[in-house]
């Protein structure tokens, strides 16, 4: 069992920017609205759930993402949300917290937009404004850079399980005692070309996933608040592998009180699996109604079981990610 | 200073195997030759098109010398990254004598900064054009950054936690660092980690576009430097406990005794001019590695060859490890982002085990305001403790602490 403590939450959906409202809409099944994403250039177009850019005021007016893509202002405004929930200063941090941050597509708004502009332009050169904010890591830049830490910061990339690494990697380094601190963040951002992406990898097919967007952040540490632990997290060679990895991971586990789960559209497996194994606990699946936002999603569920715990310590929730690229988790909140 | 709560290591870790492939070589005896040789690999590039960039130049292996490979049929239909990467990843595991044993590492840990980048490009281009889908779902598949760790994980048949560490610049030491750490700390017992990373049109154009590429040669910590030239590769260590080790009868190559990371808030693409991100970072793994900074004996530098760079880390050096020789082996084989970190913490293993030190090509004179001491030639050379350093966009420092195995 790690020593870490979930001390802090914050989010940024298209349910709105608090786990208390996000936590009522998704128990209300209340679903948030749709929007289209126009691939400007093609006749085609995708409902999604987009954030709205003026949900994240905290970060409108700071210096250092002036020229950011929405992904680092999101990753931004749930980092201080986190942080406000925990009714800490970003100066009240000790100097060598550590940041995990996690994502599965990036700024994928600006490499999009790079790209584009190398190919309109038909010479090798883009924007040198661009570029640097297409890197995985620029969204954690900003966000030690607004909260001044200058402790280690490591970014994870894969499909919403990244999220899932980002957690371990952050409680090895709690217990391993490399940093007494760890902020996890994740965030997505959505683009045309990802939903081009994900219909071409045919999970945007009627009935399929809608796509989203946003972040959420866990600050990790001692005091008041569940324990987390990683009871599965591995990488398999089919999603039905995937699925029997966590099935494996629930031999002997006892009922918990709430499972929250990563299945979406018509990709419901994981809620089969568990109505089966615990036919009596509650399930939630945020993603049915806030979209599929991918590693922000996957912190968006362990948020929402943070938050049961509040109104219950003695609580034990259950959080498992099928992730698209044959990864799976699956974490225990508790006592 | 940053990094007073380092703690040091509880168990020793040594690296069992390891295995590179990149424009010095196909493989470590290759590239050890080429190191010894000193000369630079940088060439035209022929894989994408560079018109209209002010740069021409980088080091990459040509894809006829990947199809030559020997690679089995079955990794046809990878990116060229995942096939760099296993190639390393075999020859690393190999080395480790693990080969035909049913063992698998508990975890499977790689730094890349842009996936199978070249794949991306081709369905963003794709879309406006009338291409067949059957192709472009490949293309959305194999450009995914941890699909060479999955292809890699299935042929090798490990089951492992895989993790994919995307710190732009510093990937490949972030990956390997983590990785020492989970062994340090008992945590695992045998973890393979590495970096990767692929030349991409995108990526060379974004570094034209920051006039970060240099229109000359490559020349780290000369006072001529004029920017950096890209590479590309893969390298692979095999990390375990001295236990695990011992244990399986096996023998260190070299001992991976402390890592450092922090963040350097400075600017998105800038270090701090003073040097405090390459210094915290190399505090931080003098501090885990026990030692004291007089004790190293050669740094295998980031050492990009841009103005800010060079002078940022080179501040660092003189303040920190004045005593220590210094080159950086970008100057021979470019800047491989992701894969650099492992690249050189396996020159720097070479570097201890063969007992020399790889030359910093292109250098004349540094800085008239920093004293380092710079390999100009392949230099024989005893050297018992290294230090490698990686920098990254985003303010990314890691160092990696290397010591020699009797």
């Amino acid at each position: 069992m790690s020593l870490a403590r979930i001390v802090g939450t914050g989010v940024v959906t298209p349910l709105g920017p608090t786990i208390s409202g996000f936590a009522a809409s998704v128990c209300e099944e209340k679903c948030a609205p749709v929007s289209m994403v126009h691939h400007s250039g093609r006749n085609v177009e995708f409902p999604a759930h987009t954030v709205d850019k003026s949900s994240t005021p905290e970060t409108a007016r700071l210096p250092r993402l002036r020229r950011s893509s929405p992904i680092s202002h999101f990753a931004v405004a749930a980092a201080l949300r986190a942080l406000d929930s925990a009714a800490l200063h970003p100066e009240d941090l000790p100097s060598d917290t550590a940041l995990v941050f996690a994502s599965s597509n990036g700024s994928v708004v600006y490499t999009r937009k790079f790209f584009d502009g190398l190919l309109q332009a038909n010479t090798g050169s883009g924007s040198p404004l661009l570029f640097p904010e297409t890197v995985y890591n620029a969204p954690a830049s900003h966000v030690a850079a607004t909260l001044g830490l200058v402790g280690e910061t490591i970014t994870m990339v894969s499909d919403a399980t990244a999220a899932c690494s980002a957690l371990q990697t952050a409680t090895e380094l709690i217990d391993s005692g490399a940093a007494p601190m760890v902020l996890v963040v994740a965030a997505e951002e959505l683009d045309p070309i990802i939903c081009e992406g994900y219909q071409t990898w045919r999970l945007i097919d009627p009935g399929g996933v809608r796509f989203s967007e946003g972040a959420a952040a866990i600050l990790l540490g001692p005091g008041h608040g569940p324990s987390i632990e990683i009871l599965d997290l591995s990488m398999t060679h089919t999603r039905a592998d995937a699925l029997q990895s966590i099935e494996q991971a629930l031999t002997d586990l006892p009922e918990p009180d709430l499972i929250v789960v990563s299945g979406c559209g018509k990709f419901r497996e994981e809620e089969t699996l568990f109505a089966k194994r615990f036919p009596d606990t509650r399930i939630l699946s945020p993603r049915r109604w806030a979209g599929d936002a991918l590693a922000a999603a996957s912190i968006w569920q362990v948020a929402l079981a943070a938050d049961a715990w509040k109104n219950n310590p003695t609580s034990t929730s259950l959080v498992s990610v099928l992730g698209w690229n044959r990864c799976s988790s699956l974490l225990r909140l508790g006592p | 200073m940053v990094g007073s709560s380092s703690p040091s290591w509880q168990n020793e870790v040594a690296v069992s195997g390891f295995g590179c492939v990149g424009p010095l070589g196909m493989e470590t005896k290759s590239t050890l030759d080429s190191l010894h040789t000193g000369q630079p690999a940088f060439q035209p590039v022929s894989l994408f098109s560079t018109e209209g960039c002010q740069c021409h130049t980088a080091a990459f292996l040509p894809d006829p010398e990947l199809e030559s490979a020997g690679l089995p049929g079955k990794t046809r239909s990878w990116h060229r990254a995942a096939r760099m990467l296993l190639l390393a990843t075999q020859e690393a595991w190999q080395m480790a004598e693990i080969t035909g044993s049913t063992l698998s590492p508990s975890h499977w840990i790689v730094g890349t900064t842009s996936g199978g980048m070249s794949w991306g490009e081709d369905f963003s281009e794709s879309l406006h054009q009338d291409s067949p889908r059957l192709n472009r779902r490949r293309l959305v598949r194999e450009y995914l950054p941890q699909q060479p760790l999955l292809h890699v994980a299935d042929f090798m048949q490990w089951q492992a936690k895989p993790l994919v560490v995307s710190n732009a610049c510093a990937s490949g030491s972030n990956a390997v660092g983590h990785a020492a750490r989970l062994v340090a700390s008992g945590r695992a017992e045998l973890v393979v980690c590495g970096g990767y990373d692929a030349l991409s049109r995108l990526v060379f154009a974004g570094f034209d576009a920051l006039r970060a590429l240099s229109t000359t040669v490559s020349r780290p910590f000369d006072a001529r430097r004029d920017g950096l030239l890209l590479g590309e590769g893969a390298a692979v260590l095999v990390l375990e406990s001295a236990s695990h080790l011992a244990k399986r009868k096996g023998r260190p190559l070299a001992w991976l005794r402390g890592y450092g990371a922090t963040s350097d808030n400075h600017h998105l693409t800038q270090p701090d001019p003073s040097g405090i991100g390459p210094s915290s970072a190399m505090h931080r793994a003098l501090a885990t590695a026990g030692w004291e900074p007089a004790s190293v004996d050669y740094i295998n530098a980031h050492g990009t060859g841009t103005p800010y760079n060079d002078s940022s880390e080179g501040r660092a050096i003189a303040q920190l490890c004045p005593q220590a020789l210094v080159s950086s082996t970008k100057s021979l084989m470019g800047h491989s982002l992701g894969a650099a970190g492992a690249m050189e913490a396996v020159f720097s293993i070479l570097s201890l085990q063969k007992e020399f030190l790889p030359l910093n090509a292109g250098f004349r004179s540094g800085d008239s305001d920093l004293s380092l001491r710079i390999v100009t030639e392949t230099t024989p050379f005893r050297a018992r403790r290294i230090l490698s350093n990686s920098f990254g966009f985003g303010g990314a420092n890691a160092c990696l602490a290397l010591e020699v195995a009797e």
